[in-house]
């Protein structure tokens, strides 16, 4: 043991606090009386080595996944409830080793029990009809496990640093958004290797010829990776260091170059159609990141004065390093569409997105770029709301209200209006023409930025007056 | 010096917690942070060890930034904060174990480092115990092991005698003293000012994230090398003041309430010879005693004062 807390601390506490005698008995003992049912029950039948191979997968994803989700994220939060988590943040660990003592150690029974199931699986594997398949399948459990884990801790991270102190953390919400992610992820992977069965379906990237399977085991291996990262960079400011949002862009970044690949035809480099297709699925998917990260980040008025108060003092060195992620994303999704903008406008590169645009009726340049500024609008007033919400004077609920406030605007209201016609007050609705698609929402960005200047000059009043 | 805080300012969305606050802390000293709740005490603390970042201001910990070089400052403090918490499923040595090989950084030191901080705190018998089932005293204890076990130069409490029983605060203070002559600088924040008036060299008021008073205690702990003695004198003062202050060992003088006080260094000159100084000199003498500080009384005295100033 001691070599273990030479090594790393964090994993050798894991391993005390996870690792009881009792547990390591009772983990085997369970998944190998299943081995033994599996066998007694089909003794007759050819081969209960695929019902093996059927069940372990399902353990693995039980045991290893899914559990080992919900006690990743635990590993923080209880750290956090149980106040030694400051122990922790002033340790001499560096913030990879405690990462990595985080993602092993708090899983580390998960993965005691997730090995066995996946020792079976790949033995397994060779009585399918496809073991090459499966057995690339057993290191995409691996990946997508490493991966999903990751995510808990690195959403745990992002939640305490928004609470206050002293506030308890339950992990039921992280857990919850952690399985709609990989329920989102899982229906992807699904939906790709449907057809897959047996006919070995290939998808092209950069022109290359890939099978799904192959492609996906390196997809997830690839943003296994830039989850770390996140992770890394997360670990680092929870131990104080103050560094600059530069991962998150890199990372933005990547995202064009990767599914510039989906769109590009076979042969060339450049393709200006499937730039405009890469930028607009770029520009949605920013767009969104930007809704979540301003949900999931700090809003309160204490980070906007020091930003504020950076910018008047013209130190952006320090607002880069505290600027919160919506708003470098933001700005980032901007540019995306404005580059769109410019490439349907005047390089006529809509090939790839025709579907899209006659589907929102988008047939000239004016109808294109009023659309483009409506959907700024409407950014702006949302966004706007959310930053009402958190200045109030009763900010513990504002993302909640916020939340609940979106899935009204772009969910409830339309389908219950249908036919009235004013869905063009709530989201971009060419279908009434141009004037209300930019007017509507130009009135309610004014109306939302009036009252946050006129919130934020009451607050500044106060403050002042106090001190 | 061990602290310089200048002109640090920490704001909450809702209230300031600490307003352009400025002083220094020397090293081996005990300073009682005194201050009602809110005043911004815990902020201050945390801001120390690095935990929370201020608004505006610098922070410096043996000359190390609290913004620039967190890792340094955390390697340089101990912070045993209000209401900490343990593994309660580890025993007392696999915690501190955990602690002492998560802060030291030259693992071949750990082994004695963590019997170090048990016989400093005297935990030697409960080591193979769950912390779940110590009394809070023991856990107290079990903290400050944890909080010194990387034997740091600066060590901050929060509110460390809450919730023990009288026995574990005389035991508290002990520690508190011997861990100041063994070279450490310590801030203590409570609220039973009458505890800190046993062990503190130094008392720092915070009154709504303002700096109140930052003085130095007369009664000191730590150097015993200096008393401060108070001599009863019905007249004359001025004259005997003059022949007091050529006294061996005597290193200040005043008059407080028509009585005299003197500085007197002990390892120079005993109380005892001194007080024989004083009658072979015919000086005459109506009491002898060693000023003991009231912290509290001190406290109410300074708060007072801020608030009239307020006031005005």
């Amino acid at each position: 043991m001691k070599n273990i807390l030479r090594f790393n601390p964090e994993l050798a506490k894991n391993i005390w606090l996870e690792l009881s005698p009792q547990r390591l008995v009772t983990m085997p003992a369970i998944l190998f009386l299943f081995v033994f049912l599996i066998f007694s029950l089909n003794s007759t039948e050819d081969n209960p080595w695929a019902t093996v191979h059927y069940l372990s997968f399902y353990g693995f994803i039980f045991i290893g996944i899914l559990w080992g989700m919900k006690t990743s994220s635990d590993a923080i939060l209880d750290e956090y409830n149980e106040k030694t988590w400051d122990w922790q943040k002033m340790s001499s660990i560096g913030p990879w080793k405690l990462a990595l003592g985080k993602l092993i150690g708090s899983t580390i029974y998960n993965w005691y029990g997730a090995l066995i199931c996946w020792g079976f699986f790949m033995y397994s594997s060779s009585y399918t009809t496809q073991p090459n398949e499966e057995l690339k399948t057993g290191f995409l459990l691996v990946a997508v496990m490493i991966g999903l884990h990751g995510l808990m801790i690195l959403i745990a991270l992002q939640l305490i640093r928004r609470t206050n102190a002293g506030t308890k953390i339950k992990s039921n919400r992280i857990f919850l958004s952690g399985l709609l992610f990989a329920g989102t992820l899982s229906s992807i992977f699904s939906y790709l290797t449907f057809f897959d069965s047996g006919s070995k379906m290939q998808l092209s990237w950069y022109g290359f010829s890939i099978p799904t399977l192959d492609f996906l085991l390196f997809s997830s291996v690839v943003y296994t990776f830039w989850i770390l990262a996140g992770l890394y960079r997360s670990m680092r400011m929870e131990l104080q260091f103050t560094d600059p949002p530069s991962w998150w862009i890199f990372f933005l970044i990547f995202n064009i170059f990767f599914q510039y690949g989906f769109f590009l035809p076979e042969g060339k480099v450049i393709d200006l159609s499937a730039l405009s297709a890469t930028f607009t699925l770029f520009f949605v998917e920013t767009l969104f990141l930007s809704y979540l990260l301003a949900l999931s980040e700090n809003k309160d008025i204490v980070l906007f004065r020091k930003l504020i108060n950076a910018l008047k003092s013209s130190d952006f060195t320090t607002f880069y390093n505290y600027v919160p992620l919506w708003l470098i994303t933001l700005p980032i999704a901007k540019l995306a569409g404005f580059l769109v903008l410019v490439l349907l406008l005047f390089f006529d590169a809509k090939q790839g997105l025709a579907p899209f645009l006659s589907d929102y009726g988008l047939t000239d340049k004016i109808e294109i770029t009023s659309f483009y500024f409506a959907i700024l609008l409407f950014v702006l007033r949302d966004l706007g709301i959310l930053l009402l919400l958190n200045f109030s004077n009763r900010p513990q609920r504002a993302d909640t209200s916020m939340l609940v406030y979106l899935v009204l605007i772009y969910l409830i209201l339309p389908t219950l209006t249908s036919g009235l016609g004013i869905s063009v007050i709530l989201y971009p609705d060419i279908t009434h023409g141009i004037f209300p698609l930019i007017g509507f929402p130009l009135v309610e960005a004014i109306a939302v930025v009036y009252f946050l200047v006129k919130k934020w000059q009451e607050i500044s009043f106060n403050y002042q007056r106090n001190f | 010096m061990m602290i310089t805080v200048s002109n640090v300012t920490f704001d909450y969305p809702e209230k300031r917690a600490l307003n352009q606050v400025s002083f220094q802390i020397e090293a081996e000293t005990i300073t009682a942070l005194v201050g009602p709740n809110g005043s911004g005490k815990t902020t201050l603390l945390r801001s120390i060890a690095a935990l929370s970042k201020p608004m505006s201001g610098e922070i410096k910990v043996h000359g190390y930034d609290t913004l620039s070089q967190p890792r340094e400052v955390h390697e340089e403090t101990g912070f045993l904060q209000d209401l900490f918490g343990l593994y309660d499923t580890l025993t007392v040595y696999q915690c501190l174990s955990f602690m002492a090989y998560s802060r030291i950084t030259d693992k071949r030191e750990v082994e004695s480092a963590i019997e170090n901080a048990i016989e400093q705190v005297g935990i030697a018998g409960y080591l193979h115990k769950k912390v779940g089932v110590l009394s809070r005293g023991m856990r107290q204890r079990v903290g400050i092991a944890a909080a010194i076990v990387h034997q740091p130069n600066l060590l901050l409490l929060d509110e460390p005698a809450s919730g023990l029983d009288p026995e574990a605060r005389y035991e508290l203070s002990k520690l508190m003293v011997n861990l100041a002559e063994k070279g450490m600088t310590i801030i203590v924040s409570s609220h039973i000012l009458a505890e800190l008036a046993d062990y503190s060299t130094h008392m720092l008021v915070l009154q709504d994230g303002n700096v109140v008073e930052h003085k130095k205690l007369k009664s000191n702990p730590i150097s015993r090398a200096f008393v401060y003695l108070e001599i009863g004198a019905e007249h004359d003062l001025t004259e005997k003041m003059d022949k007091i202050k050529l006294f061996r060992g005597v290193t200040e003088i005043m008059s407080v309430d028509e009585k005299i006080q003197v500085k007197l260094d002990t390892l120079i000159v005993s109380k005892h010879q001194f007080l024989k100084d004083l009658i072979s000199e015919n000086i005459s003498v109506n009491d002898f005693s060693e000023v003991k500080v009231n912290l509290q009384d001190e406290y109410i005295k300074t708060v007072s004062q801020y608030k009239r100033n307020q006031s005005r």
